[in-house]
């Protein structure tokens, strides 16, 4: 399972950075933000804004790089095939 | 058999006593056994606010609410200076009594801040605007059944 990233501003009040998730389908499945300087000891990580039905289960965690979030989802994405 | 846990967030003093020893108390002095009687049905009331609270008002207006309960609680046992009180709740332990996680507890905290529904120094809360907080969070305190401020009988 391959996911590709498209760079979005997420609107969480903070105007932060964020990354809109599709699966190989171009079905948008997450939204990602960045976490700005704002979090303590979570800055700098990426947390699972938003997710969509096929994702149900996998909680709100944050990540602490991208590659870690695309395997997470990937993973959650794959027990589904 | 006890179905839950209890945990503390500061140091504690606590009391056990035996089931007999409590049975025996309620048979004698009618009065105690209504006083836990009474106890069971605030608790009730309590959850019920709580499931409401939790399943149904968002970010700010939830932990509102939570901080409206926290406040007048306190000042039952005379912890509250004015509309201040301490606060040793760390994000991630409010997090996990909201359903939130510690990315919108910090959020909302943030926000609260900015629209000066609270002020935050070190574990002291000030609460500026009391009757903001309370509209904020849908707060009406009737279902801790504290009288005139003072703990429940």
């Amino acid at each position: 399972m391959t996911l590709t990233f498209h760079p979005t501003r997420v609107a969480t009040g903070f105007d932060e950075e964020g990354m809109l998730v599709f699966d190989e389908e171009q079905r948008l499945v997450a939204v990602l933000t960045h976490l700005s300087d704002r979090y303590d000891g979570l800055s700098g990580h990426w947390f699972l804004e938003a997710k969509f039905g096929v994702l149900e289960g996998l909680g709100q965690p944050t990540y602490r790089d991208l590659d870690a979030a695309q395997e997470a989802i990937a993973q959650r994405l794959g027990r589904r095939h | 058999m006890l179905d839950n846990s209890v945990g503390t967030i500061s140091q504690c003093r606590v009391g056990f006593i035996t089931h007999e020893a409590l049975w025996d108390l309620c048979i004698r002095y009618p009065r105690i056994t209504a006083a836990f009687w009474r106890e069971t049905l605030i608790d009730a009331s309590i959850f019920r606010e709580w499931v409401m609270n939790v399943g149904h008002r968002e970010g700010v207006s939830r932990m509102a609410h939570v901080l409206g309960e926290l406040m007048v609680r306190l000042r039952a046992v005379d912890l509250v200076e004015d509309h201040a009180c301490d606060l040793p709740i760390t994000q991630r332990e409010f997090a996990d009594a909201l359903g939130f996680t510690t990315v919108h507890v910090n959020r909302v905290l943030q926000q609260m801040r900015a629209e000066g529904l609270i002020e935050l120094s070190g574990e002291r809360l000030n609460i500026p605007d009391w009757e903001k907080l309370k509209e904020v969070g849908e707060f009406d305190p009737t279902y801790l059944h504290l009288e005139s401020d003072r703990a429940a009988a």
